[in-house]
């Protein structure tokens, strides 16, 4: 409440900016972006740089241990087929930004459109909708997706779908419990008076005073659908030889963890540093957009 | 699906008026609105949040409507815009029957009924500007405007209801309570509608700034063929602003009168009592005040009493009050009451 | 004149290091009277009170003396000041639920201060807060022991938290804005019921409240503040017939009356909004910007409130001086009403 003179210095500005400002105020997110933003450039500019690619096999050196000499550049050493693991690990780092982007690029468009209709006109149209949700949480989803690769092989863009339509229903629920106040605030009701129709009242009205909760769950869904990639990879229904992806790295790593650690150590410790970015992001975002649920 | 309504009805139909001159503004027969509260697992019953409600609003009136928490005050407001839909009964504006239209041409026949809301702030998107709130209604009633067009109107009207230029570029945190509820007032006036309907326009607000937005609202009426429908609990607020006023006990109509009768000489048992509550407006007249209050709180809407609503509390209520419900009665004066024995004095 | 009761003087709270939200406030609080502090929102009023009772939110800071019977309450020991508050000064708000806990059964919350300070067994303390309630209007008192607060009306919980305030047999009963979230009709049962109180017990009333109705129905003296400041205090009854300050009087003035019918007149008014706090420079009247007798010197010189007539305070430089220059209705107020038109209708 007399936090009114801190709102008049950054008056004339709109929400978002004012948002932006409070997040540049978060030293640990701001440091965790720019790392972020640092690993995502180097998975794309670096690879192209190397003298070998990520499929590229050097026999003499399978599980070989990190070397950086005027021979090669090997920082991360070699895998069980001798192929350089900073290469793959680059790729995989690639790979498993994509897909943690796709899917939640999926999961909020679908969540979002699906809870904010459900909510918005509520009564029946609601109770089916939530429905189907409480049924798609009750199917085992691992099985589902396994599944829906056995049947239309195992295409890595059928991956990212697959792994976003899983996550957007946890996004369809808090997404409609948003709706269903925003539903009775006031200016929504103004805009009816005004004679919008639902479709513009819900992306117009709606959907932007739900990016608070949408953007701080979605950094929130980052390192869950990572994780979902690594564990589906590791089970071997990820992204397919000779292409990789750091889950599969870590499930490599881990048959060989006692004698070479390094083929664990390097993935592990990027995607460890991926993880944690996201979280730290997440954390910054929601005291950015929400600043009343700090604490 | 804007183009549907925009087609139907040409924009801007300023000439003529009302079909026929004679015929009100508003007129709402017989309205009930209810909901269902769910009161177990498998059973619901209705909360009849307004019962049987009859008036008019001519052209240009200003009728306010005065009751307790829970009466059914903005309900009504809300019925008679089409925003929670009738049980049963009609809301007919100029003439023609709101319940029987179509969603799209509803949509466009808003254009002329406009809503204030009781809280400026939380009527209006953070996430917009003041310009692009105020230029919105536009977008549906006058889509053959340009975007640039929409914006000079915009200015225009937040310059009538006393806001700077510079408003329209910033953003609803920005404002005072009095500035937001301007933006409010504005968008409500920028389609030009003949019929207002103010929820609590100014109980959110400080005293010294009531006095602001009341005397914007007298401006904006008395230059224009505005009538309103004025709800507030305030008697002192319906009293400034009202020709007439009507009185909203547990959903149903207790009397409807023209303001200063009403304030002088109340009728119904309901009415007196109300007028007796409202605290003394100077020192001297509350030398003597011992208010004659009434006993108790309203009853819960979802069990009203038998017959007349008011008469647990009514100090004069007699067996008959509990068989049936009083019918609103039109006295020779033209004023309306409902209550079975307010000819005895 | 009778020593006060309570005396505050150049009571001063911030916030973190902000402008503070109260500045300089000095007061009197005389046995026996009904004081009302009036104000808008963000004029202190409210934080008045919860700074002299040791209420304010971490991060705030009172300077300046709340003396209460010889002791400095702001420099009160914690444990004293809550005994304190438990029995010589009590505290009302605005929303009953507040001095309510949802979960307790009223029975449980009403005994539960008697018997800790003054060691009533259970039968007993049962047996006062049955009479209590009672006492203060709430019917079939000995069953609502057993209710829960969200049991009650909101006029039924207003009653049982002055019930629960009253066992403590408090001097001073604060009420902010004790009111305000009810009906009307139940507005004026509370109104009547806190003057029968008052006799009852003999209590001293301060009264927090944005409401001129209540302040007229209900108390003799009154203190307006602004931006954390005291524009003018004095009787209820000469304030109202002449405010000395332009705020008083624009105030007055610009209060719709429901004894008064105004057809097409506008209401007279000021203009702007009250400020934030901390908007209001500290050498200059923090109502300049929307008075209409502005001069020079109220944007370089602060204002203090001076004695004008005996019991009469105006903090303005109009009435910088000059004792009592005839300033009767300073922005066009308007006269007393006669009481008969308000009797013509009851």
């Amino acid at each position: 409440m007399w936090g009114a003179r801190a709102m008049k210095e950054d008056a004339a500005r709109g929400p978002w900016r004012r948002a932006a400002a409070r997040f540049m105020q978060s030293r640990a997110a701001v440091a965790a972006a720019a790392l972020l933003l640092f690993l995502a450039l180097a998975a794309v500019c670096v690879p192209p740089l190397l003298p070998h690619t990520y499929d590229d096999i050097f026999w003499e050196h399978i599980k070989g241990a990190p070397a950086v000499s005027a021979d090669g550049f090997h920082p991360f050493g070699f895998d069980v087929n001798g192929r350089d693991l900073f290469a793959r690990t680059l790729l995989g780092l690639r790979v498993s930004l994509q897909i943690a982007l796709l899917a939640t690029a999926v999961a909020v468009a679908v969540g979002v459109a699906y809870g904010a209709i459900a909510g918005y006109f509520g009564g029946r149209l609601d109770e089916a909708m939530m429905r189907f949700v409480d049924i798609l949480y009750a199917l085992p989803y691992i099985l589902f997706v396994i599944l829906l690769m056995v049947i239309f092989g195992r295409h890595e863009i059928l991956l990212y779908l697959g792994i976003g339509l899983l996550e957007w229903v946890t996004m369809a629920r808090i997404v409609r419990g948003q709706t269903l106040s925003l539903r009775e605030r006031e200016f929504v009701e103004a805009a009816r008076v005004a004679g919008l129709s639902p479709a513009a009242i819900i992306f117009r009205h709606i959907t932007p005073n739900l990016a608070g909760p949408v953007v701080i769950y979605a950094a929130l869904t980052i390192p869950e659908i990572i994780l979902t990639e690594s564990f589906l990879s590791y089970l071997g229904f990820g992204v397919q030889e000779p292409r990789t992806s750091l889950g599969t790295l870590i499930s490599e790593g881990t048959d060989n963890l006692s004698v070479y650690p390094w083929i664990l150590a390097f993935p592990g410790g990027v995607l460890f540093c991926v993880l944690l970015c996201m979280i730290l992001i997440g954390d910054g975002l929601r005291d950015a957009l929400d600043p009343r649920r700090r604490a | 699906m804007r183009a549907l309504g925009g087609g139907a009805r040409p924009p801007g139909k300023t000439s003529g008026g009302p079909a026929n001159a004679a015929a009100p503004l508003l007129s709402v027969q017989a309205l009930t609105v209810a909901y269902r509260v769910r009161t177990g697992l498998f059973s619901s019953q209705p909360l009849h949040a307004l019962s049987a409600v009859t008036f008019n609003l001519e052209q240009r009136e200003t009728l306010g409507v005065v009751g307790e928490s829970g009466c059914g005050k903005s309900t009504l407001a809300r019925a008679v815009l089409g925003l929670v839909a009738p049980a049963s009964g009609r809301v007919r504006l100029e003439s023609e029957d709101l319940s029987k239209l179509p969603p799209a041409r509803m949509r466009t026949r808003r254009r002329i009924m406009q809503m204030v809301f009781q809280d400026p702030l939380a009527s209006l998107n953070p996430r917009m500007t003041a310009g692009r709130i105020v230029a919105e209604p536009l977008g549906v009633f006058a889509p053959h405007l340009t975007p640039a067009e929409r914006l000079a109107r915009a200015l225009d009207m937040l310059a009538r209801t006393g806001l700077p230029q510079s408003a329209a570029h910033r953003y609803p945190h920005e404002f005072s309570g009095g500035q937001a509820q301007r933006i409010g007032i504005a968008r409500a006036l920028i389609t030009e509608p003949r019929l207002l309907v103010c929820d609590e326009p100014v109980s959110a607000l400080d005293v010294s700034v009531q006095a602001q937005i009341l005397n914007l609202l007298a401006d904006l009426r008395a230059g224009g063929r505005l009538a309103m429908l004025f709800i507030t609990h305030d008697l002192s607020v319906a009293r400034a602003v009202s020709d007439r006023v009507l009185v909203l006990y547990l959903g149903r109509i207790m009397e409807i009168a023209p303001a200063a009768q009403l304030f002088a000489a109340p009728r119904h048992p309901y009415t007196q009592g109300l007028l007796a509550s409202a605290p003394p407006p100077t020192p001297q007249a509350a030398r003597n005040w011992r208010p004659p209050t009434l006993a108790g709180e309203a009853p819960s809407p979802l069990s009203p009493p038998s017959g007349c609503v008011f008469r647990l509390r009514c100090r004069r209520a007699k067996p008959q009050c509990a068989e049936q419900v009083p019918p609103l009665e039109t006295a020779d004066d033209g004023r309306q009451v409902a209550c079975i024995r307010w000819r005895e004095g | 004149m009778t020593e006060p009761l309570l005396s505050v003087r150049d009571l001063t709270v911030r916030y973190d290091d902000a402008a503070p939200v109260v500045d300089g406030l000095s007061f009197d609080l005389f046995p026996g009277e009904a004081l009302a502090m009036v104000g808008e929102s963000g004029s202190g009023k409210s934080q008045t009170w919860l700074a002299a009772l040791g209420l304010l939110d971490a991060g705030a800071r009172a300077d300046g003396s709340v003396f209460y019977r010889g002791r400095n309450l702001l420099t009160l020991a914690r444990g004293r000041l809550d005994a304190l508050r438990g029995s010589d000064i009590a505290l009302i708000f605005q929303d009953p639920m507040t001095a309510l806990n949802p979960s307790m059964r009223l029975g449980s919350q009403l005994t539960e201060a008697p018997r800790r300070h003054r060691g009533l067994p259970a039968s007993e303390a049962r047996r006062r807060a049955a009479d209590m309630l009672t006492l203060v209007g709430v019917p079939d008192a000995g069953q609502r022991l057993n209710a829960y607060p969200h049991e009650l009306s909101g006029g039924l919980r207003q009653r049982a938290a002055f019930a629960m305030a009253l066992l403590c047999e408090p001097k001073i009963l604060i009420a902010d804005e004790p009111t305000t979230a009810l009906d009307a009709t139940v507005q004026a049962q509370i109104i009547r019921l806190l003057a029968d109180l008052r006799r009852r017990f003999s209590l001293t009333l301060a009264i927090v409240t944005h409401d001129l109705g209540v302040v007229a129905g209900l108390c003799e003296r009154m203190l307006v503040m602004y931006a954390g400041r005291e524009m003018e205090s004095g009787p209820v009854e000469a304030v109202f017939a002449a405010p000395r300050h332009p705020y008083t009087a624009g105030l007055l003035a610009s209060t719709p009356r429901i004894d008064r019918a105004r057809p097409g007149v506008k209401l007279p008014m000021i203009p702007g909004a009250p400020p934030e706090p901390g908007e209001t420079p500290a050498d200059s009247c923090p109502f300049a910007p929307r008075c209409s007798k502005r001069i020079d010197v109220c944007t370089r010189q602060r204002p203090r409130p001076e004695t004008i007539a005996p019991g009469r305070r105006v903090a303005c430089h109009l009435h910088a001086g000059h004792g009592d220059t005839g300033h009767s209705g300073a922005a066009g107020a308007p006269p007393a009403a006669p009481d008969s038109t308000r009797r013509a209708w009851r």
